[in-house]
């Protein structure tokens, strides 16, 4: 049913419907879905924690202390006074800030891998729909039969090889300075999670171009499209001033649960061995790690797995929040 | 329905063919290989290794060929030696690969030492080939040798020592999940926006978020790390049988290797495999449900004066279930996937441990061959999915 | 004869059927009061999502979440319908009410053939067995005019045509011979040579089965076709009824009046076709007066007050004639109903 965000106004004799614009309506739906409102605090608080790692966190994640292994919560370092707030990991390195580094690197993985394969899959998916005809039939034939193929086994042996000849492959220096800059990882560390992110976007695209794809058919039908071209428009112009403006609401709702998965899958290749390897902080090699231990201590895989699951609850409700609020047709 | 079908089989045959080529290509760039190990001790000389040694480990893994006739040699088993027609032996001595490379050390651009072939002082020919052992070709199951883990035996032994591991995981889990995941789905459906709907897709909704991999350690603290502390009954986590006999509160011995310490070896597992298969399940068919209770005929079926319980049993599921049932088949090749992540978390014996050992130690001919059995049973399940939908659906016709 | 004709077959007394949705209480049909005598037709016309078919539904008890009946009677041959519980509702469904609908391609289930989808009714209503449900089925897929009935039988719905998917629907409406068929835009999905003949198929089985129809139809040609009383709706309520000679000669109502007023007539040089202004209010923000108040020209020629203020009811105008509009509220005392009346025939 349509939507009570219109007010009705009483104006002396006049009857008047006062519409609010379609921002205004979207965030009205947003307001709405609680979980969804929660999950961006959250999430906010978890961005703040790791922007500011640098001031919150009170030691060098590699800042190894010999002999202070697994001390317990809020222990204080003698040495210095700084508290280990969630105490220390096998080999003394403090266990909070390690995982709040570990935040940062695994949150850019997952929005650089977003923003690629979403930019690539929109541009791919609109040129194939646009065109149609041969282009279109291999482009979709391909990326269909990726598709099907399961998709950790694919992206363990791709990983598995890049990270194995990682010194084979060259990667600008512009890339691993920015990127590594995001991550507070010297060059060296960093070419593992570009690698990482190349591995993880190269395989979210397909199914962006996929969904890009089925709305620009389904626009192409439409009118106003007919309209600009009967106007004179170019292609180019179509693509970019029409197509992809009215295709955004689906794909920014994919984007948002395209995090989630990507902050799980990254944690996964981690977790297996196959990711982001242990001197630098992850959630994953956090938890692979814990896994050792946790006969003794069951609390320790917890410290690294929430996060995860939280990060991937909260991307996920926010997305759905998304859905509700910029496409209420395709609420279950 | 027979030319569509033939010409699926066709399509089929050329998607493995393509799909062969690619994993032998990502086989051929693999990096470690049985050599590896051999160069750093020449270099090392700590033993006499000769270049008749290297040569001779070149030969076993066919690395002396050139790279066309590895790949037909590993697809199809072909060529074997030379052409035999009436007798007469032709082409046998059609160079196919290098003995004793010519290698060189090279100062690259960067200014370090690498070492590049630069010629060749001893070739392979067609008529050696016929004394070697052959594979039969990866398209006929053999998958050639391992090059680590089970150093020169077939990689099939490994993947048949394997396979019934992760089948007895993914047979038990599929059944329950079903069993216990569709009566759900339609239940919530039935009953949408009751508190049970309610509380059970936020519950599955938090499921679909969770990793596997979270959810296999949450197990294992709760069933059975928490209460093997507290003195408390548990559940074995880990491996597919226990090594030793061990003592369970209040259930009593259980002797290592025997069927009851099989059950209770498989219990985490299949559980964590089955509940998140039962939120992927329950979710997919209480849309699909939802979807056809909002259909006319729905609304027909109940203006007929039909009881509801028939309504939903024979009008709504019949039609629930057409894609259920294509999607089931779909998924099969998936649950390979899904076991890698258990299988590594519970140590348990079976394929995606193997793939995952595979990768780790860089034995490609390992992983390559159950990448290639994913892919082909990927393949065949996609054919066989069409196939499904024109039985349980009238409306579609194969063309 | 007469006596009968005096006592409804179904009567709608008050009805309100809301629908209780995320942005607010949608309220599809509100206070709607209707009478259907044995035998007749009615015609219950609107624009398209004022209230029809929730409240043919409502007779059906089919409404489903989120709606709800929140208010009112619907006495069918005696008993409230609102009232009866899902097993005595299950009786009257489909063996003394039954309906069709207004996609009939989508309204069968795709997995069964026709022939069982006919005979499921009479097995449920009748306890006609396998064999002679069958033979049943294709007795009134002859009688609906189905060319070689014994072999579509075994058709299934997506073999058919639209036009002979609406002729199954109305074998399978008609099977258990009900009391009440009621047509939810039976020929709006349908080319308009099938339309005609449909719309006779229906007129001949009610002749054949001496059913009363409810014909619901946004299409005023259907109307002054098929219907003998007519009900006006507008937004969740009847804005007037009348017989069918009377609505179009006479429509008093101004919403009607624009109905009828943007009808093209053949043959008739118009300047321009009366347009109604505005849009169909949303049903979850209500006017708080008259519903149609916001569009209403003759409300501001006369310049009413209270029809932005106060619900006007659906009062007698005349001998079978009902209206709701402050026009002619006997308690208005701002314009004498004679003048309105008046405009009503200088439209003409």
């Amino acid at each position: 049913m349509s939507t009570n965000a219109n007010v009705v106004e009483l104006t002396g004799d006049e009857i008047t419907i006062k519409e609010r614009s379609p921002f205004q309506i979207v965030m009205f739906r947003f307001r709405k879905h609680r979980l969804a409102m929660v999950s961006l605090v959250v999430m906010s608080l978890i961005f703040i924690l790791t922007l500011f790692a640098p001031y919150i966190a009170n030691f060098k994640v590699d800042e190894i202390k010999v002999g202070d292994y697994f001390v317990p919560f809020g222990s204080v370092d003698e040495a210095s006074g700084r508290i280990h707030y969630l105490g220390t990991d096998n080999i003394g390195r403090d266990y909070f800030s390690r995982l709040i580094y570990a935040g940062r690197i695994s949150l850019t993985v997952a929005f650089l891998s977003v923003i690629i394969s979403e930019t690539t899959g929109v541009i791919i998916g609109a040129i194939s729909g646009f065109y149609g005809g041969t282009l279109d039939n291999v482009l979709m034939r391909f990326v269909e039969f990726m598709l099907t193929i399961p998709g950790l086994p694919l992206l363990l042996i791709i990983s598995s090889m890049l990270l194995a000849n990682e010194d084979l492959i060259t990667i600008p220096p512009i890339i691993l300075n920015t990127v590594g800059k995001l991550m507070l990882l010297n060059a060296r560390d960093t070419r593992s999670a570009v690698l990482i992110i190349m591995v993880l976007a190269g395989f979210g695209w397909l199914g962006s171009a996929q969904l890009m794809r089925g709305m620009v058919l389904q626009i192409k039908q439409q009118t106003f499209v007919e309209a600009a071209r009967s106007l004179g428009a170019s292609n180019i112009w179509i693509i970019f001033r029409h197509m992809i403006p009215n295709a955004m609401a689906p794909i920014i709702v994919s984007a948002s649960l395209g995090l989630a998965g990507y902050v799980v899958a990254e944690a996964a290749l981690a977790f297996l061995g196959f990711g982001i390897q242990d001197p630098i902080p992850t959630w994953g090699n956090m938890l692979s790690a814990s896994q050792t231990y946790m006969v003794d201590k069951p609390w320790l895989p917890l410290i690294p797995g929430l996060p995860i699951f939280i990060c991937s609850l909260a991307f996920n409700y926010i997305g759905d929040g998304l859905r509700d609020a910029l496409d209420p047709r395709l609420k279950m | 329905m027979a030319g569509y079908l033939i010409r699926r089989v066709l399509q089929m045959i050329l998607v493995i063919f393509l799909s062969s080529v690619a994993t032998y290509a990502l086989l051929s760039f693999a990096p470690g290989g049985p050599l590896q190990g051999l160069r750093q001790v020449t270099q090392t000389g700590r033993f006499q290794i000769t270049a008749e040694d290297i040569a001779r480990i070149r030969a076993q893994y066919e690395l002396d060929l050139y790279l066309p006739i590895r790949f037909t040699r590993w697809l199809i088993g072909l060529p074997r030696g030379p052409l035999v027609i009436n007798g007469n032996e032709y082409f046998g001595e059609l160079v196919v690969g290098c003995r004793q490379p010519i290698e060189e050390e090279i100062l690259n651009e960067s200014g370090d030492y690498e070492t590049r072939t630069t010629g060749c002082s001893e070739y392979v020919y067609l008529k050696d080939l016929e004394g070697r052992r052959t594979s039969r070709g990866i398209l006929l199951g053999d998958f050639g040798i391992s090059w680590r883990l089970l150093r020169d035996r077939p990689v099939s032994d490994l993947i048949v020592s394997r396979l019934p591991k992760t089948l007895q995981l993914i047979g038990l889990e599929t059944l329950f999940s079903i069993l216990i995941g569709v009566p759900l789905g339609i239940y919530s459906a039935v009953k949408q926006y009751s508190k049970f709907d309610y509380f059970f897709t936020s519950l599955a909704f938090m499921g679909s978020a969770m990793p596997t991999f979270f959810f296999g350690i949450l197990m294992i603290l709760a069933f059975s790390i928490i209460p093997k502390n507290a003195g408390l009954p548990y559940v074995p986590a880990g491996l597919s049988e226990s090594v030793r006999d061990y003592t369970i509160p209040l259930i009593g011995t259980i002797t290592a290797g025997s069927v009851s310490d099989r059950i209770m070896h498989l219990i985490l597992p299949v559980s964590v495999l089955t509940l998140f298969n039962v939120a992927f399940w329950s979710r997919y068919i209480r849309a699909s449900m939802l979807e056809v209770l909002r259909q006319d005929y729905v609304r027909t079926a109940r203006a007929k004066g039909l009881k509801e319980r028939v309504v939903i049993m024979r009008h709504a599921l019949r039609n629930a279930l057409i894609p259920f049932v294509t999607i089931v088949v779909f998924t099969l090749p998936g649950l390979f996937s899904g076991a890698i992540i258990t299988e590594s978390i519970f140590a348990w014996p079976g394929m995606g441990r193997l793939y995952l050992l595979a990768l780790g130690d860089y034995d490609y001919p390992v992983a390559m061959a159950i990448f290639f059995i994913i892919a082909v049973l990927t393949v065949i399940a996609t054919l066989l999915r069409d196939i499904l939908y024109t039985v349980v659906d009238p409306r579609i016709r194969l063309k | 004869m007469a006596d009968k004709i005096e006592q409804p077959l179904l009567d709608i007394r008050n009805l309100k059927t809301y629908f209780y949705t995320e942005d607010g209480v949608v309220k599809a049909v509100d206070g709607v009061d209707l009478q259907v005598f044995p035998g007749e037709v009615l015609g219950l016309v609107g624009e398209s999502g004022c209230g029809k078919s929730v409240t043919s539904l409502a007779v059906m008890r089919l409404i489903s979440q989120p709606g709800k009946i929140v208010e009112g009677e619907i006495v069918f041959d005696g008993r409230d319908l609102v009232r009866l519980d899902e097993p005595e509702l299950m009786k009257i469904r489909g063996n003394r009410i039954s309906m069709i609908f207004q996609q009939p391609q989508s309204a069968l289930n795709p997995v069964f053939r026709v022939a069982d989808q006919i005979s499921e009714v009479l097995d449920v209503h009748q306890d006609l067995g396998k064999e002679a449900g069958r033979a049943r089925a294709i007795e009134l897929l002859k009688l609906v005019g189905i060319p070689d009935a014994e072999s579509r039988a075994n058709a299934f719905p997506h073999e058919l045509s639209g036009g002979q998917s609406q002729r199954v629907m109305i074998a399978m409406a008609l099977a258990c011979v009900p009391d009440m068929l009621i047509a939810d835009e039976p020929t709006t999905a349908l080319d308009v040579t099938i339309q005609a003949q449909i719309l006779n198929l229906i007129r001949d089985m009610r002749e054949k089965f001496g059913s009363s129809v409810i014909l619901i139809t946004h299409d005023l040609g259907v109307i002054a076709e098929m219907a003998e009383r007519v009900a006006v709706m507008y937004a969740g309520e009847i804005v007037e009824q009348t017989d069918v000679q009377t609505l179009f000669k006479n429509p008093v109502h101004p919403y009607t009046q624009g109905l009828i007023g943007s009808i093209p007539v053949l043959g008739k040089v118009r300047d321009r076709l009366d347009v109604i202004p505005g849009t169909v209010p949303n049903l979850v923000n209500l006017p708080p007066g008259c519903r149609f108040a916001p569009r209403c020209q003759a409300r501001k020629e006369h310049n009413l007050s209270i029809c932005t203020e106060k619900r006007p009811s659906l009062q007698v105008y005349e001998e079978g004639h009902k209206v709701r509009c402050w026009l002619y509220e006997d308690a208005g005392q701002h314009e004498a109903p004679k003048k309105a009346k008046k405009t009503a025939k200088e439209k003409k």
